[in-house]
């Protein structure tokens, strides 16, 4: 990869959710863990799985495998969690395996399709293709401040 | 009973300091045409707030001064007085007198009254003055009035002759340093009103004609070295400590000709200064002001530490021998050492309440005597708990509050007796948790609010409110910019600019304020503050293999029952225990845990009660009593009904502590 690709190119976190391959922005993640037990809060949607405690902060961990029906949510000592930071928040999501870090320029990165992922097209970013896979790159902080997840009282991050 | 109010004076002290900058960062700021109302509010307030405290401590100078700067800024921001540079020239020199008063209480120095009188002329000149005079040059405004005119002419200043009053009296050396530095303004056209440009400048005049005249000068100085601005670095004060007396030197060897002139004692200037550096440095190794960033994160830290260390002793326990044994007295110490640093970092943001209430005896006394009402005040639970950074933040509304209730609140001791009441009123200071909630009341036996008084009043003021609308929305009225139903403006309140203020600083604390009043017999004002980070005493229960908290001033007792003791009463099952039904909740329920226990003589019956209501939450078993710091839920994921924040416990794990209060909402909402 040369010089000039590096200035304006993009790392991504790839991970998958059940057989499909997704990306999101590096700078977002604050940190990677092995699945916890987390403590159940009462009434809330089921791909709340919980809060626990990140050095002395209480964050919520999801399982979007649930919330939008990819693949199996089972837990297990390969399940994983990437910490993420969105806005002032820290979020935990639950994942079925990490695969990578990826370096994208924007002209490797396609538009996103309009159907035929388990994401609405508006939390998406785009798509790329790494070694004959296909990674659906998600606009992870739109998703996570969605109405549509309902996590945080206002819309506002 | 007797309080010593100094140790407040710092706080109270560093408070106005920052009032000032505000108010001098926003005059400075205002543009010269149609000034953002907000930003008028916001000075109005400051100065208003600075009144407040320094009624409570009874510094008059401070008062005065500010009660006359309100008087103006309501003015403007109603729109009937101009603010023109000029004006904000004006101004500014008022903001270092009261600097230079703030100065002299805070170091126990006499009052210069003749700066108080200075500052209230000059803002009371303004306010007489023709509004909208606004010369080419943007000074001699107040020529026209000032009878030293030809004097201050020749000067080429004058600017600063506000009054009547001969240049060579005590005014007089207000003059010159103002004077001297707006020349110093025409020149460089940059924030020539800093005090201490103003100042320095004078002195070197002084010592360069050598005019007994500028001693006064000389002490003037003095004051503003030392109430160098915070922005000023410690250092820079401290070269002008070093600077100071070579200046000083001719002035203080000038005979004293004016030795009979009437400010502070202006003998041996130089030592006044050392003195005052002196008092300076002792106030600042007494308190520091510490990021509370920076306690948060020592705090979570700490945390972390007595995770890890009940860690290591889980596995201490595994090693054996004599080892082992070297290991276990170690580990005890760690732990003892790790609960006192636990509990001192959380001593440095716990303040129980009576840091604030122990200011209000005062008040009360002063202001009731102003007033001529005879009133006694009843402080409860100032041993509660509350954060720090709440703490400062409340001492301004609840001053608002306390002096509304004093004025507005409880009548005159005739009108009392006439109503049957004591003659001498009630005023109630009131701190306690409640659920996830500390509540801070403030509660009069007097009037009451008068509802159609506040709906007039209201429609006067071009506010929509219809005649039927509930009591709640009618209080919430009084909470209005500029709302008053005061017929006369005192300076103790009728202002309408207390609760506006008391509103906006509530809600800046993430709490709300509530209004609750029966009219003849009194109101009460009543602050809800969320526990941002707050210790309480609670029963950790599982449920499930969950473990919850419940706050320890919810429980009442409790009980394994007995058959006999549990009835059902229209599908609601009751326990029955000394001669009361409490309807019995399952907390499994509430929270989905679908494993919890369900048949009550199996299980552990917690006697609950809220302010709604009481009754049997359903647990599985009793953990024990500890004390937990409460976390909030919100800063990453959003409220959970009944739960009114999270602990984290010794081993790591995230626990909830159950709200009561609003828990009591679920079973009926659960029933329909």
């Amino acid at each position: 990869m040369s010089a000039v690709n590096m200035e304006s190119s993009q790392e991504f976190l790839t991970f998958t959710l059940g057989n499909e391959h997704y990306g999101l922005e590096i700078m977002k993640v604050k940190e990677i863990r092995g699945y916890e037990t987390v403590t159940k809060i009462a009434n809330a949607p089921p791909f709340v799985k919980g809060v626990l405690n990140l050095r002395g902060d209480i964050v919520p961990i999801i399982d979007l495998r649930l919330k939008f029906n990819v693949g199996d949510a089972v837990y297990n000592e390969f399940t994983i969690v990437i910490m993420l930071s969105v806005g002032n928040r820290i979020i935990g999501v639950v994942v079925d395996s990490v695969s990578d870090v990826i370096r994208l320029t924007p002209d490797e990165i396609k538009p996103p399709p309009e159907f035929g992922v388990a994401f609405d097209h508006q939390f998406l970013f785009g798509l790329c293709q790494v070694a004959e896979q296909m990674i659906i790159l998600l606009n992870i902080e739109s998703l996570i401040s969605s109405k549509e997840l309902g996590l945080f009282d206002t819309a506002e991050v | 009973m007797t309080i010593d109010m100094s140790q407040f004076h710092s706080v109270f002290l560093e408070e106005s300091t920052e009032h000032l900058d505000e108010i001098e960062h926003l005059l400075m700021s205002l543009p010269e045409h149609n000034p953002d109302v907000e930003d008028l509010n916001s000075i109005f307030r400051a100065a208003h707030s600075i009144k407040g405290g320094a009624g409570i401590f009874g510094f008059d100078a401070l008062i005065s001064v500010t009660h006359v700067m309100e008087n103006l800024f309501d003015l403007a921001r109603q729109g009937r007085f101009n603010i023109t540079p000029a004006v904000v020239n004006e101004l500014l020199s008022v903001v270092d007198i009261l600097r230079r008063l703030l100065q002299s209480y805070g170091e126990g120095t006499a009052v210069d009254w003749q700066l108080v009188a200075a500052a209230t002329a000059k803002v009371e000149a303004l306010l007489a003055a023709p509004v909208a005079v606004q010369q080419d040059d943007g000074f001699g405004f107040f020529n026209q009035e000032a009878p030293a005119q030809a004097a201050a002419l020749e000067t080429g200043f004058g600017f600063f002759e506000p009054q009547a009053v001969p240049s060579d009296d005590g005014f007089g050396f207000f003059d010159a340093p103002a004077a001297e530095s707006s020349s110093h303004g025409a020149e460089q056209g940059v924030g020539f009103f800093s005090a201490d440009v103003a100042a320095v400048t004078a002195v070197d005049v002084a010592a360069e004609s050598g005019f007994g005249f500028f001693i006064e000068n000389g002490s003037a100085a003095d004051l503003n070295v030392a109430v160098a601005p915070p922005s000023i670095a410690p250092a820079q004060s401290a070269v002008e400590q070093l600077n100071k007396p070579e200046v000083r030197q001719p002035v203080a060897a000038a005979p004293a000709r004016v030795a009979d002139s009437t400010s502070s004692p202006n003998t041996a200037a130089a030592v006044d200064s050392k003195s005052a550096g002196k008092t300076k440095t002792d106030l600042e190794s007494g308190t520091i002001r510490v990021d509370l960033h920076k306690v948060d994160s020592l705090v979570n830290l700490v945390g972390e530490l007595v995770i890890t260390q009940s860690m290591l002793t889980l596995i201490g326990e595994e090693i054996l021998g004599p080892t082992g044994e070297r290991l276990a007295t170690a580990l005890r110490e760690l732990e003892r050492n790790t609960r006192d640093l636990q509990e001192g970092i959380m001593s440095i943001r716990m303040l129980p309440m009576s840091f604030v209430f122990n200011r209000f005896p005062r008040v009360v006394r002063d202001l009731s005597q102003k007033l001529q009402k005879n009133v006694e005040l009843v402080i409860e639970g100032g041993h509660t708990e509350i954060d720090k950074s709440l703490i400062e933040k409340l001492v301004d509304p609840l001053t608002h509050l306390v002096r509304n209730s004093l004025d507005h609140g409880i009548e005159a001791p005739a009108v009392r007796q006439q109503r049957g009441k004591a003659p001498s009123g009630v005023l109630t200071l009131k701190a306690e948790q409640k659920g996830g909630n500390i509540l801070i009341s403030v509660m009069d036996d007097g009037a009451g609010l008068n509802r159609e008084k506040i709906i007039a009043k209201a429609r006067e003021r071009g506010l929509e409110i219809s005649d039927s609308a509930p009591d709640n929305e009618v209080w919430q009225l009084i909470m209005a910019p500029g709302f008053s139903t005061a017929e006369q403006v005192t300076d103790v309140s009728g202002r309408g600019v207390g609760m506006d203020v008391v509103k906006r600083n509530i809600e800046s604390m993430g709490g709300k304020i509530e209004i609750s009043s029966v009219s003849g017999a009194g109101s009460g004002m009543h602050i809800r503050l969320p526990l941002t980070l707050a210790i309480v005493d609670g029963m950790s229960v599982s449920v499930a293999n969950q473990q919850f908290i419940v706050p320890l001033v919810n429980i009442v007792e409790s009980v394994q029952p007995s058959k006999e003791q549990i009835t059902s009463v229209s599908n609601q099952q009751m326990l029955f225990l000394r001669d009361l039904y409490w309807p019995i909740v399952r907390l499994g329920e509430l929270m989905a845990l679908p494993d919890a226990l369900t048949e009550p003589t199996t299980a552990i019956l917690v006697l609950v009660e809220s302010s709604k209501q009481r009754f049997a939450m359903l647990v599985d078993d009793l953990l024990g009593q500890q004390q937990v710091v409460i976390k909030s839920l919100e800063q990453h994921y959003r409220r959970v009904h009944g739960v009114a924040g999270a602990t984290i416990m010794g081993d790591g794990s995230v626990a909830l502590i159950l709200d009561v209060e609003s828990l009591a909402d679920i079973p009926t909402s659960i029933l329909h």
